[in-house]
């Protein structure tokens, strides 16, 4: 026990001393700390203390066995075996007559245990209801009746109950026939099931619900966790209990657990019938497709809300591969009005069937729809073979990417965790970051090889989980982690590769290089992994590195911290980047990367005149090529500038399809190369391409904003809204998002929402400064006032410096002045780097049949209608107007 | 063989853990509110709950000792570890609410970084503070806890 101290102790003030007191001797060498307290400290007892806690810390500072890993770290071990001590306390040794052999789980009612029966012989289920439930008398009363009535069901989708009784200290249990399978649940947690599994699954759940209403038995509780997957079909467990215990839980106060599956009229608790259980079906339908509920929020208020009164994303729009009719029958089993719902179990079941006799052909459909499910974004096909050329083959590799199954290949498939750093990591983080980019690069460039999502990935290990669970739950055969050492120019990297199946170790190695041996180390172990993992790996990356002349290590250095700081998008990280980048050319002159660096970050610099920033980044471009025709990102950035500045559209495809063909894992490949498309019309290539893009890389929501401009430019306003918003809930701060969700907004007509998104925009969106984005919105929303201040002000602005033309233009088109907007548009063919995305940008739709712009586009170079974009296309664009 | 079974245990409470964790990421996951710092907050919840969890069971290990003999499934080597382990944890949480009641922000400082593994900044991010002063707060919490533990005021 330990010692308490006298209350007096307990004041703030007296605290806040100690803090000072303890810091400050911390700072000052042990020989002088006496005299510092003497002189500091005029309490004595609080200088005692002090005294005695910096002794307890120089013996936790030094490594004594006495101290060694006092509150270092949670023994995990240990604290398994408590856990699973104090449980097993509570296990009882029979429970009426059945011996019990172990725990099966824990539900919301009670726990359930494996048990033999010794006079029939044999295995059942026993479930032990809870100390509280078996208390209520009145409670269990009525239980023991309804569990009586659901006993006479004997149906083989329903789990038979064998026996209802007390135990010999009054606790209420049910012996039920025990099956071996896993619950719904377990395999839900592995990911979307394959939509014929789905479908039977539902089918069986149906027919047991409608055995059982028959005998006017409603389940309540019908949910993935009361679903039992065994050898002979789904099996629904917890009939009618769900009602009792329901009762008697709200009457002693306690949670029935999530509202997820609850109906509305459940959630109100009045109007329950059978058609309740279709409702929650739905829900069990639904999450077994699209791998996620229908209703996300975050529980309690917030969720009964969502389930009263909002309507559900379509199954079919989170999977393109579901048919539209079985969409429409989750619908309807989701109708808010039980009146509207199927009026019987039998009713569903015949639409199940009939659309499982009618499933379509599993290719995606061409053209059709698609978005990111918030957890079904977890597997990365290195789909590096398939590239840019053959459209249908992009596509269907495509919705492979974008929905895994996990049946299929577990074997070369790879959770690789983020390199962690140690020892004083602060200024050398951007090193630790770079190694993990390295090691991600070369493992996704290998196409045999399906490298898990980083992001759930965190998430999956946070909490102590171990290799196993991560990878049970990422579906991965294996995974890879590894730490970072840095001192004085070198690094010590090890790594280790572990095994899902038992956590065994497969692989381990250290490095001990030079910092800039990062490239190097991540191909080795590269190498080793895809040996160990039995997967080939392509030898034409393996000898385009090698032919890469390596850089010297201080520049390599300076050129990793300014990646670093560019990938900060801020104007500060901008500028740091620039220094870095200028020198690490300064030592090493024949660093290709550095001078792409550099370019890149003069072409983000916004203040100054496009032409301007060309002229100085042109040449760096040049250079690059120069000493490096097979860099990758030499040819985006020569790409990217052919198209903005120099409008030289052939120059540009050239180089961008030459980038992608290079360095088919980098998602700025895919993410250029669609953005030149949409420039020149060619609209259903870039968005084939950005979902390829999808499948290639993990979700970040730089990516997912690009995903969603070019769906939004291919009219796709409902999509696009839905990738954004997910992407918010990835990251709110990235600024672009919002300039392309609320541009989505205002496409759908959602003005509200639209407007508050266009306020946060901090960065351009695709060419339109975020003033002249915001004064477009409101121009077009009716908040005219507004909008003409912004506009006369950069009117004003650009009499005086330079102003972006299309600005001007979108800010006019807003206000509905077109011959004014004209004016400027005329202004761009002249006006280098001010891009303007003539066919896919919606604004344009008011001016883009006028002959004035006909002629601007003429001037650009570019034909004169899009090639390939449909009438309806068109006719489906355009912002409503107040 | 028992090394065998000790892992297994160890698999059931990760999952266990790892399903409070998940469970809670879900709830915080569907709220569009969430950011980077949001992803802090939500770990410092979720070693909150760990040390719920794993006081509880001390608790309840406690008290089946000290009680009827309930049918003990594990192994008989490993009693005596647990049960030290679970006074440790008692003590540790008094010794936790003792300093809580002095400067709660150290105490939950200690929250995150022992029961939530969590690194300085994330801690950092989780409390609004500083890394320096989670730094700072982790020595001093550090010691004095440690020194509660071994009995206080000499």
């Amino acid at each position: 026990m330990i010692a308490h101290r006298s209350s007096d102790d307990g004041d703030a003030g007296r605290w806040a001393q100690l803090e000072q007191l303890f810091a400050a001797a911390l700072d000052t060498p042990p020989e002088q700390r006496d005299a510092l307290l003497e002189s500091d400290c005029a309490d004595v007892t609080l200088r005692a203390e002090v005294r005695r806690l910096l002794a307890r810390h120089d013996v936790l500072a030094s490594s004594s066995d006495q101290s060694e890993g006092f509150l270092a770290s949670l023994d995990i071990g240990r604290a398994a075996q408590l856990l699973d001590a104090a449980s097993s306390a509570d296990t009882p040794r029979s429970i009426g007559r059945y011996e019990v052999v172990r725990r099966l789980g824990r539900g919301a009612t009670g726990v359930v245990y494996l048990a033999h029966d010794p006079l029939l012989e044999r295995d059942v289920a026993v479930k032990l209801l809870s100390a509280d439930l078996s208390a209520d008398h009145v409670g269990t009363l009525r239980f023991e009746q309804e569990a009586r009535t659901a006993s006479a069901l004997d149906h083989p989708r329903v789990v038979t109950i064998y026996e209802i009784g007390r135990t010999d200290d009054e606790r209420l249990f049910i012996a039920m026939a025990f099956h071996e399978g896993k619950t719904l649940r377990e395999r839900i947690a592995e990911g979307p099931l394959p939509i014929d599994a789905a479908v039977r699954i539902a089918s069986e759940i149906a027919e047991g619900l409608e055995a059982a209403h028959a005998r006017r038995i409603i389940h309540r509780d019908v949910k993935p966790e009361n679903v039992l997957l065994t050898a002979r079909g789904a099996c629904i467990l917890d009939f009618g209990i769900a009602k009792i215990a329901g009762e008697t839980l709200t009457r002693t106060g306690a949670a029935l657990g999530t509202a997820a599956y609850m109906s509305p009229e459940q959630t109100r608790g009045a109007g329950i019938d059978e058609r309740t259980d279709l409702w929650s079906l739905g829900v069990v339908l639904y999450e077994m497709l699209a791998g996620d509920r229908p209703f996300r929020s975050a529980g309690g208020e917030a969720l009964v809300y969502a389930v009263r009164h909002d309507t559900p994303l379509a199954v079919d729009v989170k999977r393109p591969e579901v048919p539209r009719s079985l969409a429409a029958i989750v619908a309807r089993c989701l109708e808010k009005e039980p009146s509207r719902r199927y009026a019987s179990a039998s009713e569903l079941l015949h639409s199940l069937r009939s659309s499982a006799a009618a499933t379509p052909d599993r290719r995606v459909r061409e053209g059709r729809r698609w978005i990111i499910g918030a957890m079904t974004l977890l597997a990365i096909c290195a789909a590096g073979a398939a590239v840019a050329s053959r459209r249908d083959d992009l596509v269907r590799l495509t919705a492979r990417g974008v929905t895994p199954t996990l049946s299929s290949g577990r074997a070369g498939s790879i959770a690789l965790m983020p390199f962690t750093s140690v020892g004083d990591a602060g200024k050398h983080g951007y090193l630790t970051e770079g190694m993990t980019s390295e090691v991600m690069l070369q493992l996704a460039s290998v196409p045999q090889l399906r490298v898990a999502d980083p992001v759930a990935l965190l998430i999956a290990s946070k909490g102590g989980a171990d290799v196993r669970t991560i990878a049970a739950r990422l579906g991965t055969a294996a995974l890879l982690r590894g730490t970072v050492r840095h001192a004085d120019g070198r690094m010590l990297v090890t790594a280790e590769l572990l095994e899902s199946e038992h956590g065994k170790r497969l692989w381990s190695r250290s490095y001990d290089r030079p910092s800039s041996d990062a490239l190097a180390i991540a191909e080795d172990i590269r190498r080793e992994v895809t040996t160990e993992l039995g997967v080939a790996t392509p030898a034409q990356s393996a000898q385009r590195s090698t032919a890469r002349a390596r850089p010297d290590s201080a520049a390599y250095d300076l050129y990793l911290r300014g990646r670093f700081a560019y990938d900060q998008r801020t104007p500060a990280g901008l500028a740091e980047a620039g220094v870095y980048f200028r020198e690490a050319i300064a030592h090493d002159s024949s660093f290709a990367r550095a001078y792409i660096g550099l370019a890149d970050v003069l072409q983000s610099a916004q203040e100054s005149r496009a032409d301007e920033r060309y002229r100085r980044a042109k040449p760096l471009v040049a250079r690059a090529l120069a000493l490096d025709s097979t860099l990758a990102e030499a040819h985006r950035s020569a790409g990217w500038m052919a198209m903005w500045y120099d409008r030289d559209w052939a120059a540009a495809e050239r180089h961008l399809r030459r980038a992608l063909a290079l360095d088919p894992s980098n998602i700025w490949m895919y993410h250029s190369l669609a953005a030149y498309f949409s420039a020149v019309g060619r609209t259903e290539e870039s968005l084939a391409l950005t979902r390829q893009a999808t499948a290639i890389d993990p979700v970040s929501s730089a990516t997912a904003t690009h995903i969603g401009l070019h769906l939004f430019w291919n009219r796709r306003y409902d999509e696009a809204i839905a990738v954004l918003e997910h992407a918010l809930t990835v990251d709110t701060t990235w600024k672009r998002t919002h300039a392309v969700l609320g541009r989505a907004y205002l496409a759908v007509g959602r003005n509200d929402d639209a407007i508050r998104a266009l306020r946060r925009t901090g960065y351009e969106y695709a060419a339109f400064s975020p003033e002249a984005s915001l004064a477009y919105g409101l121009g077009v929303t009716g908040h005219t006032a507004e909008a003409r201040d912004i506009t006369d002000r950069l009117e004003q602005r650009a009499r005086g410096s330079y102003v972006r033309p299309v600005d001007l233009v979108a800010a006019h088109l807003g206000l509905g002045d077109t011959a004014r907007a004209l004016d400027w548009a005329e202004r761009i063919p002249d006006d280098r780097g001010s891009m303007i995305f003539v066919f896919s940008e919606p604004m344009y739709d008011a001016i883009r049949d006028t002959p004035r712009f006909r002629r601007v586009i003429a001037r650009l170079g570019l034909p004169a209608t899009a090639p390939r974009t449909t009438a309806q296309d068109r006719a489906r664009a355009g912002v409503t107007r107040r | 063989m028992a090394r065998r079974q000790l892992s297994r245990q160890h698999d059931r409470y990760t999952l266990q853990t790892t399903e409070l964790v998940h469970e809670a990421y879900l709830r915080l996951a569907g709220d569009p509110r969430v950011t980077q710092r949001g992803r802090a907050y939500f770990y410092a919840a979720a070693a909150r709950a760990m040390r719920q969890v794993l006081v509880d069971a001390a608790r309840r290990r406690n008290a089946t000792k000290r009680g009827s003999g309930a049918a003990a499934l594990s192994l008989d080597e490993q009693v005596g570890t647990v049960d030290a382990y679970a006074d440790q944890l008692l003590d540790l949480d008094d010794a936790l609410r003792e300093l809580e009641r002095r400067n709660a922000r150290s105490a939950r400082v200690v929250v995150c970084r022992f029961f939530g593994g969590m690194s300085v900044e994330d801690t950092a991010q989780a409390l609004g503070v500083s890394p320096r002063s989670v730094k700072s707060d982790w020595a001093l919490a550090r010691a004095w806890l440690y020194d509660a533990l071994r009995g206080g005021a000499g």
